[in-house]
Formats: structure tokens, C-alpha cells, sequence
């Protein structure tokens, strides 16, 4: 197997407990590069927790994660390869978005000086570049977390609910910058809990429910309908 | 390790937090000393040295945390833990942002010092900067070890100084005696098993802190 025919994700028994809380309950995951794949769930299946996982934020309790071949937390090259966008957003509020993106650039050793600045345009922050972050709306702030993600124009990109809370403009941007992404070779893992959104970006569609993937979609895009029945045969189960 | 340096050291100059309350916190604890104990001058001038490292020390636990803490109340410590870069570096970077913030506060602070104690300071000036900076970088390094453990606990700011001061008694014993014999003129040379105490203080945490931190850093 040539190393770009590893996959980009491989999960196996991947179990996580927070004290007697077993958030993850042994999750199978194998994502071929170039993947687009949507996590869905209601909260508390474990979407969060995988995704922390799979970025190197956690450590699983039992099991094994390799990204691209490599288990990890890996090398700095491999965590190179990965970008991350969490539910916090990474970013230094007394900080102004250029500094911020400038701090990332440098940690990351981006050696091209112009890309906080390009990024910033395309994500229409220009006009703010200066002032501190504290001072950004959630869509603002949301924005420049996915330039930073993608400052070091990373193999995989993992994104847990960057739909959450944004109006309807910064979701379609959010939306056309992920596309682009998964057109340049880019595997996208991301969580959300909205199907017909997700399905718009994703080629595959998993349902986690109760710390285990309940329901694969596998290689084909799923529709919305047989998305929708999965959802609601393995979620809810009241 | 530079870029972290570099951000830190922005943030601070902006907001100046942690030197304004170093710095406040250290000349309170010298006040108190004088208005508590009623010293005589001989006597001040003979407890100057524990005073002066009392006040570091408890300034220094209250405030040494901030660079790890406000890492994660503002929610990069995550970043710092995915970046790709030896986590040992990450250690390194925050103990030199600590070291400088320390640095600054007692330099600030040493005047003040020598004014209430009756100390003359300027000339034994450079023995006692290498001690000041041994026993700064001890205390430096045992508090950016433990901030990061104490930065994942609810009691955030109380639980480092629990336990950092028990881990830094050795060292403040040895910081005192070596400031006192510099104080009374002695040579560095002439500082004996406590100089010793301190180097290898500073060469246990430094180490143990750089190879532990991957542990620490990630839940």
C-alpha cells in the first residue's frame, strides 16, 4: 500500500471513559483520503469525544488511532497534516485575528508570509484583521477558526459543529470553503446535527448513537430520506 | 518555541495582569513583614533574606499559573497540544515566559526591597543576580509544571500553590542562605552545598518538566 492509498483515519475498538462514564464504547472507523464524512448524532453519542480522539485532544482509554498509517499522538510531521476546528476556537482573544493567524503561521511553520493575509480576505475579515478577538461576533470568530485550521493547508480537516449558531451567509460560506476543500483532496471529518446540511457536504454519513456508530452509509452519498430513517431507527429510541 | 514566546510575551505587555499583581502582591508581603514583626533595623536587615524570598514565592505562586491558565480559559491549550511540536518545547517556551515575567517582577521589586530592609544591593549585585535568577528558575519551572496539572482542576489558582509550595521548600532554603551570605559579601565560590542544592534543583525540575509535560499535556 502506497502511503497515499493509507487511509486517512483508522479507528479500531476505540473505547473512552470519563470516570465511570464510558463515552465511546469500542467505535470501527476506516476514512479513505478524500473522504467527506458527515457525524451525526443526537448529543451525547459521542461525536464530540471521537472527534477529540481522532485530533490527539484525548487519549482513548483502549483501542488504537492511526492517521495516514501513523498511530497516534504521532510525530509533529504527521500532526502537521491535520487541521482541527473544536468547539473552543483556539484563538487568543487579547490577540487580533492577523496576530492570532500570524502565531498559528509561525507555529506551524507556514513559510509563506502572505497566507494569514489571503486567508483573512477569504474569509472577508480583512476590514477587522486588527481588532482583538474578543470583540468578534460567533460567525467572525467561526470564520477565522477555519483559517486557522487550514493555515498549513492540511490533508485532513476534522471540525466538530462548525454549523452551530452561524447565520445563514457564513454557513453557505462555510459550506463553499469545505467543498473546495474536499475538490483539492482534503479529507473532511465534521460533526453536526443537522442532516440535510451535512449531507450537502458529505459523501458518507455515519449515525453515532450511545458511544457506538449505530449506521455506515459506506462509500455512497446517502439520500436524505434513507439518511433521515437510519436517524431516526438508531437515535431515537425513546 | 519562539512563536509562543513572541504570543505570550504580546499578550502580557498588553494587559500587563501578571507583573502589575506580582509586583503588588510582593510589596505587600514586604509591608506586612514591617508592620507586623516591628523590627528593629538590625533585625530587618537580618531577616531580609527570608523576606525577600517569601514575598517571591507567594507572589510567584499566585500568579505564575496565568500562562497556562489563561491557555485554557481561552481555550488554545488544545492548540498548543495538537501544534506540531515537541511537547517538551511547549514546556520550555512557557518556563522562559515565566522566567521573564518573574525576572521583571524582581527587578522591580528588589529596590523596594533594599529601601524598606536597609540592604545595599548595588554592590553585590552580580552574585546576587545569579542567585536570584537560580532560585527564580527553580520556582519557574516547578510552577509551569504543576499549572498545567492545576489548569485541568476545578480550584484552578488555589490548587498550584498547594502543590508547588511543598516541592519548593528545599529550594527556598537554599535560595535564602545563598542570598544571605551574597548580602554579607560572600563569593559565589564561598556558597557551598546550598548553591549546589539550588543548581540541582533547577537541572531536576527543567528536565523532569520538559520529559513529563507530553504526559501532562494531554487528557
Amino acid at each position: 500500500m502506497t502511503t497515499s492509498e493509507l487511509p486517512a483515519v483508522s479507528a479500531a475498538a476505540v473505547r473512552r471513559r470519563f470516570g465511570p462514564l464510558e463515552a465511546l464504547k469500542g467505535v470501527d472507523m476506516v476514512v479513505p483520503p478524500g473522504t467527506s464524512l458527515a457525524l451525526f448524532g443526537s448529543n451525547g453519542a459521542g461525536k464530540t469525544t471521537l472527534l477529540r480522539v481522532l485530533a490527539g485532544l484525548l487519549r482513548p482509554t483502549t483501542g488504537t488511532v492511526e492517521l495516514f498509517g501513523a498511530p497516534l499522538p504521532g510525530s509533529p510531521q504527521l500532526r502537521r497534516r491535520v487541521g482541527v476546528v473544536a468547539h473552543e476556537s483556539f484563538l487568543y482573544p487579547d490577540l487580533s485575528a492577523a496576530e492570532n493567524l500570524r502565531y498559528y503561521a509561525r507555529l506551524y511553520g507556514v513559510s509563506d508570509e502572505n497566507r494569514p493575509s489571503e486567508l483573512l480576505a477569504s474569509f472577508g475579515l480583512e476590514a477587522v484583521a486588527l481588532r482583538p478577538v474578543r470583540t468578534y461576533s460567533r460567525g467572525m470568530l467561526q470564520r477565522l477558526s477555519l483559517a486557522r485550521a487550514i493555515l498549513h493547508r492540511p490533508d485532513l480537516l476534522l471540525l466538530d459543529e462548525p454549523f452551530a449558531g452561524l447565520d445563514p451567509a457564513v454557513s453557505a460560506l462555510l459550506e463553499r470553503t469545505l467543498h473546495a476543500l474536499h475538490g483539492a483532496g482534503v479529507t473532511i471529518v465534521f460533526s453536526s446535527h443537522d442532516l440535510e446540511g451535512g449531507l450537502r457536504i458529505a459523501q458518507r454519513a455515519v449515525i453515532m448513537y450511545g458511544g457506538r456508530i449505530a449506521w455506515d452509509s459506506g462509500a455512497a452519498r446517502p439520500s436524505l430520506e434513507e439518511a433521515r430513517d437510519a436517524y431516526e431507527r438508531t437515535s431515537v429510541r425513546i | 518555541m519562539g512563536a509562543i514566546v513572541w504570543k505570550d510575551l504580546l499578550s502580557e505587555l498588553r494587559s500587563r495582569d501578571t507583573v502589575m499583581s506580582l509586583f503588588v502582591l510582593g510589596v505587600l508581603v514586604l509591608v506586612i513583614f514591617q508592620f507586623a514583626l516591628n523590627l528593629t533595623p538590625t533585625e530587618t536587615r537580618r531577616l531580609a533574606p527570608g523576606m525577600l524570598w517569601t514575598a517571591i514565592v507567594i507572589s510567584s505562586s499566585l500568579a505564575i499559573g496565568r500562562t497556562l491558565i489563561s491557555e485554557r480559559e481561552a481555550g488554545c491549550l488544545g492548540a498548543l497540544v495538537i501544534a506540531p511540536i515537541d511537547r517538551g518545547s511547549i514546556f520550555i517556551a512557557k518556563l522562559v515566559v515565566n522566567l521573564v515575567l518573574l525576572s521583571v517582577f524582581e527587578i522591580t521589586l528588589l529596590p523596594v526591597f533594599a529601601l524598606m530592609s536597609d540592604v545595599s544591593i548595588l554592590a553585590v549585585w552580580p552574585q546576587l543576580a545569579v542567585v536570584m535568577f537560580a532560585g527564580t528558575l527553580g520556582l519557574a519551572a516547578v510552577g509551569t509544571l504543576f499549572a498545567l496539572a492545576a489548569a485541568g482542576t476545578r480550584a484552578r489558582e488555589t490548587m498550584l500553590p498547594l502543590i508547588a509550595l511543598p516541592l519548593e521548600i528545599p529550594l527556598v532554603l537554599a535560595a535564602v542562605q545563598c542570598t544571605e551570605a551574597v548580602l554579607a559579601g560572600a563569593s559565589l565560590t564561598a556558597l557551598g552545598a546550598w548553591a549546589n542544592l539550588l543548581f540541582a534543583f533547577d537541572a531536576l525540575f527543567v528536565a523532569v518538566g520538559w520529559l513529563a509535560f507530553e504526559f501532562v499535556a494531554v487528557e
